[in-house]
């Protein structure tokens, strides 16, 4: 005891020495430690969740600009074949357009070969009857009489013929 | 320069209630309030951003964590010893350095004690008293052994020192393993008190002989031992916790 006294241990000192302590040791945890740590720890998972989401939106921004590329090039592959389809389309219906033009062409100037034929044939036949009647009626002029029908089948006949 | 007084024990000052008041209290009682404001200023108006004191106390603790966690190895775990660890560190090193602050040890009252003239600093730094070194011991061995039974079970922990079983080498062995206990507490109060009763010593005698200029270095030198103390005694206490959460099967 001398020992200890001599010393300078006082187990009163000691004792509030220790109270004082744990009281500090209470007040920092709940004040300083318990505080800074969870914000620490917060902070972390914070910067960990950022470095992941990062990592998350290049990966998923490859994918989309590799999806972007594949969906393009696949866009501009269907538009070429639509082009292309569509322009041998064109010249199919184009050429078809044209040939039935041409046959309708045909048709119609042949119609009108054919009307013109009629129509002269008929203006022929019409012009016909009548010179031969102005020529029986002429010549029952000079003839001073009637001519009977056998005479003047055998007369129109002959100028026909002439004519 | 009058003869200068050297007291191994820490002065009285004044009483309260039963309890005598010591200079090395006061310094203590200033070290933790010192200790509790800045820790409430800094975590006030915590951002997750930090700045300014909230910064610099982020970098101490955080610094603190990660040290504690090298040894102990495992998060959960340094979270729930970190509280002494870092408290036992802050304490030592905020009560040696206030230590320093010129004032400490040179202002004082002189009394008559047994007829003799005595001086007494109203100061003492407030590890260079074996109450508060040997409090902080009692309290982080006893910590340690608690932290042990925690983490093994009574049993288990107890069968560390009092072994019947493996025949009487380890039997032994468990006795002194009970002895460096108490020798660890021994050690861990006369390490810290011997080193700042003497930096104290030293800084007194360097202002007797030489008062200007040349007490700058040992200045220097015990704001290193400051430190150093302070880490020695944090560092300890981190193996020990270490030492006696882990089964003995591991070893």
């Amino acid at each position: 005891m001398e020992l200890l006294e001599s010393l300078g241990i006082n187990g009163k000192l000691l004792l509030a020495q220790i109270i004082n302590f744990v009281i500090l040791l209470f007040l920092l945890k709940k004040f300083l430690y318990g505080p800074v740590i969870n914000l620490l720890e917060e902070r972390r998972n914070k910067i960990e969740q950022g470095l992941k989401n990062a990592e998350q939106a290049e990966q998923k921004l490859t994918q989309v600009n590799k999806d972007a590329d594949e969906i393009r090039s696949k866009a501009y592959a269907e538009a070429k074949q639509i082009i292309d389809e569509a322009k041998a389309q064109a010249t199919v219906e184009a050429t078809r357009i044209i040939e039935k033009a041409n046959h309708q062409a045909e048709r119609i100037v042949k119609t009108a070969q054919e009307e013109a034929q009629l129509s002269k044939e008929k203006v022929f036949s019409e012009a016909r009857g009548h010179i031969s009647n102005l020529i029986i009626l002429s010549l029952e002029k000079i003839l001073g009489h009637q001519l009977d029908s056998n005479q003047k089948e055998k007369l129109t006949a002959k100028a026909v013929e002439e004519f | 320069m009058s003869d200068i007084h050297i007291s191994l024990a820490a002065e009285k000052i004044g009483h309260l209630g039963p309890l005598p008041i010591t200079n090395s209290m006061v310094m203590g009682w200033t070290a933790s309030l010192i200790l509790i404001t800045l820790g409430i200023l800094a975590t006030r108006k915590s951002k997750l951003v930090p700045s300014g004191l909230q910064n610099l106390i982020e970098i101490i603790v955080e610094f603190l964590f990660n040290t504690a966690n090298e040894v102990i190895g495992d998060r959960n775990n340094t979270k729930k010893f970190f509280p002494l660890i870092a408290t036992i560190f802050l304490f030592v090193l905020t009560a040696n350095w206030l230590g320093i602050i010129p004032g400490v040890g040179t202002i004082g009252i002189h009394e008559i004690d047994h007829g003799k003239e005595i001086f007494v600093p109203i100061l003492r730094p407030g590890n260079a008293d074996l109450n508060t070194t040997l409090a902080l011991a009692i309290t982080a061995v006893f910590s340690v052994q608690i932290f042990g039974i925690v983490a093994l079970g009574f049993w288990k922990y107890a069968g560390k020192f009092i072994n019947f079983k493996d025949g009487p080498i380890h039997f032994g062995v468990g006795l002194l393993e009970l002895i460096s206990e108490i020798s660890k507490m021994i050690s861990f109060s006369f390490r810290l008190f011997g080193n700042i009763f003497a930096g104290e010593v030293l800084l007194t005698v360097i202002a007797v002989i030489m008062p200007f200029i040349v007490p700058l270095p040992f200045y220097g030198l015990e704001l290193f031992v400051g430190l150093v103390q302070a880490l020695v005694f944090t560092m300890l206490t981190l193996v020990f916790i270490k030492i006696a959460t882990a089964d003995h099967a591991e070893h």
